[in-house]
């Protein structure tokens, strides 16, 4: 069979194969990278659709911009809602935080207290006997600085005021929609009288709308926001200071330690001096003296403490709270945070009416819900 | 005997115009009209005979040195001709069809950039093939047998990236529409200037949109996830025809290379 065109591609030289071959294929990439397949114009392919009760037949080539419009706007109400969110949370903390600033000195003055004293060197004793918990002196030291009230507490009337921000957000973000799309259904579309079976029913997505809004829903998606924080920072803070008694040579067992002897010599020394050496009431004479001794010299020394060391104790509970106020609000913004962008991903998800085969298979594993 | 690089190159600098002709139909396709589609049709479908038919050659080539005689008249009839020609012409009409059909409906860039890579692929896998096998297959069946095993890696490497692609592609949510909804659903979202081409892609359209409802709404109620995993695995993989199409047209394209090479032993 004679060739038309007495042609052999190895008849060109190797280099010009190589070029042809290495720009041809970059040619190719290149051309496909973002290859969008064009549509005919004009097409007059309508959609029926159905919102707010009404059926609209709207031009294929709006669904688009509908969607497009729709995202839009959960994504700005979103950002907003999220900015709002963060400020009634800082303005919360702060309030809360100032006013357990202010506290400290009344937590100083306890500290510094024969009661408080009494308290911490007993405490083994009464822990062990049942009359109080194990972290007495850390929900003591919580509830003298947030006014009688656990930080868990607070917490949780915090998640309250947010929970209603979030659920008024909500419904006015998901009317603005609808007045949104009933106005562009309206622009772009034509109603349609008694079309009873629409192919696309916008009424749907409004009903699972009206479900995100819902006090039940926003209550699952925001539990244990800052749970975690607010259960450590009475601890927390009692550490703190306890640290700062320890660095300043004021350990409780150490100032126990040595004042036993103080005490003893004091003791016995208001005993004798008080008291007739002998008799039926010497010995409870002796002990009352003896105990009033005791204490007296107990006062004083936490009075000679408490000139030395108040301050660094004041501060050291100070940057405690610093501390914890500045954890508990990265942690709260940043729960919200993920909050915000899990209810955005339902959305677009929801909008997007999208199906991923490998989500659907994860969902059939309990707890291991993407979205 | 030409160097062995040089086929290899001499079959990729073959395969380039194909990649230039699936770019321009995906982008441009749906513009084009009847005629231009029909056209489209049928060179594809007479280059998928030409691969058919070529190999058809080698095997009863190979299959008449082994048993007939070299003086028989049967090695005239059976080489293969006219009929054997017509038989492959209606196959790769249908196998045309699909690729066409699934060339304009690929689902975005990334897809495209699959099948461009399988071009140096199937022409790196056929050169090696062809070298590994040479010092065991007869030289009269080795090119068939170089291509089989080709075609069959480059298929499996090709399917397993498309099912991955799928396995996490975004899909229509069908799980609260009727099966009617979802095909018309999918029918409707087609459209190209070519009334023929408009309704060849609604009905595949309507197949696919059937499809992914019956996954989503039976394979959740299988018991066994392994068998839920195959299902999925079998829906996905509803676009295997394309792939096997789309490299009979790659193989059509190389063997008309070596037809232009040495047209008299074709």
């Amino acid at each position: 069979m004679p060739r038309l065109i007495p042609f052999h591609a190895n008849q060109l030289s190797e280099r010009l194969q190589l070029t042809l071959l290495a720009g041809g294929f970059a040619l190719l990439v290149a051309l496909a990278w973002d290859a969008v397949p064009a549509h005919p114009t004009g097409s007059t392919a309508m959609a029926e659709l159905r919102f707010g009760g009404k059926a609209y037949g709207l031009p294929l080539q709006r669904l688009p911009e509908l969607e497009h419009l729709t995202r839009r706007h959960f994504q700005t109400q979103e950002a907003a809602k999220l900015r709002d969110v963060t400020a009634l949370l800082e303005q919360d903390i702060d309030t809360l935080f100032t006013q357990a600033h202010a506290r400290v000195p009344e937590l100083a003055d306890w500290y510094y207290s024969l009661g408080g004293e009494y308290t911490r060197l007993m405490l083994p004793v009464l822990v062990r006997g049942g009359v109080l918990a194990a972290d007495h002196l850390a929900e003591r030291t919580e509830r003298m600085l947030f006014g009688e009230q656990l930080l868990a507490d607070h917490l949780d009337t915090m998640r309250g005021n947010i929970e209603d921000l979030l659920l008024q957000h909500s419904i006015a973000s998901r009317r603005a929609w609808q007045a949104d799309v009933t106005t562009a259904l309206e622009g772009w579309g034509a109603v349609i009288e008694g079309a009873e079976n629409a192919g696309i029913n916008l009424d749907r997505f409004s009903q699972r709308l009206i479900g995100y809004d819902s006090p039940e829903f926003l209550a699952r998606m925001t539990v244990s926001s800052g749970a975690g924080m607010g259960a450590m920072a009475g601890p927390l803070i009692w550490q703190a200071a306890s640290r700062s008694a320890a660095a300043s040579g004021r350990a409780a067992a150490t100032r126990g330690a040595s004042r036993v002897a103080g005490r003893a010599s004091s003791a016995a020394a208001g005993g004798a001096l008080a008291c007739a050496p002998a008799g039926p009431a010497a010995v409870g004479c002796a002990l009352l003296a003896g105990g009033a001794a005791w204490l007296g010299t107990d006062w004083l020394l936490l009075r000679f403490d408490e000139a030395r060391n108040r301050q660094a104790l004041e501060a050291s509970l100070h940057t405690a709270l610093t501390a914890t106020r500045e954890a508990l609000g990265n942690d709260l913004s940043q729960h919200y945070e993920r909050i915000s962008l899990n209810r955005l991903q339902i959305l677009t998800a929801e909008i997007e009416h999208t199906f991923i085969p490998a989500y659907h298979r994860r969902h059939r594993t309990p707890g291991t819900d993407p979205l | 005997m030409l160097p062995p690089s040089s086929a290899f190159r001499d079959d990729l600098l073959w395969l380039l115009p194909l990649g230039f002709a699936l770019i321009g139909l995906y982008r441009f396709g749906r513009l084009l009209p009847d005629a231009a589609i029909l056209a489209i049709w049928l060179s594809t479908t007479l280059l998928i005979a030409l691969g058919h038919f070529l190999r058809l050659r080698i095997r009863r080539r190979a299959w008449l040195q082994a048993y007939v005689s070299p003086a028989s008249v049967l090695q005239h009839w059976l080489r293969g001709g006219a009929l054997a020609l017509l038989v492959r012409v209606f196959l790769a009409a249908a196998l045309a069809l699909a690729l066409v059909i699934g060339a304009l409906r690929l689902h975005g860039p990334e897809e495209l950039l699959l099948l461009l890579t399988s071009l140096p692929l199937i022409a790196a896998l056929r050169w090696g093939a062809g070298r590994q096998l040479k010092g065991h297959i007869s030289p009269y069946y080795l090119p068939e047998s170089a291509w089989r095993v080709t075609l069959a890696l480059t298929f499996l490497i090709l399917c397993s990236a498309l099912l991955a692609q799928s396995w996490w592609r975004a899909g229509p949510d069908f799980t609260a529409v009727t099966l009617d909804q979802a095909a018309w659903h999918m029918a409707l979202e087609e459209d190209a200037s070519s009334a023929v081409l408009e309704q060849a892609l609604a009905v595949a359209a309507a197949m696919e949109g059937v499809r992914w409802w019956l996954a989503q709404h039976g394979l959740p109620r299988l018991q066994w996830p392994l068998l839920e995993l195959l299902g999925w695995f079998l829906v996905l993989l509803a676009n295997a025809l394309f792939v096997w199409a789309w490299l009979h047209c790659c193989v059509g394209m190389m063997l008309m290379r070596k037809l232009w090479d040495s047209p008299c032993r074709a």
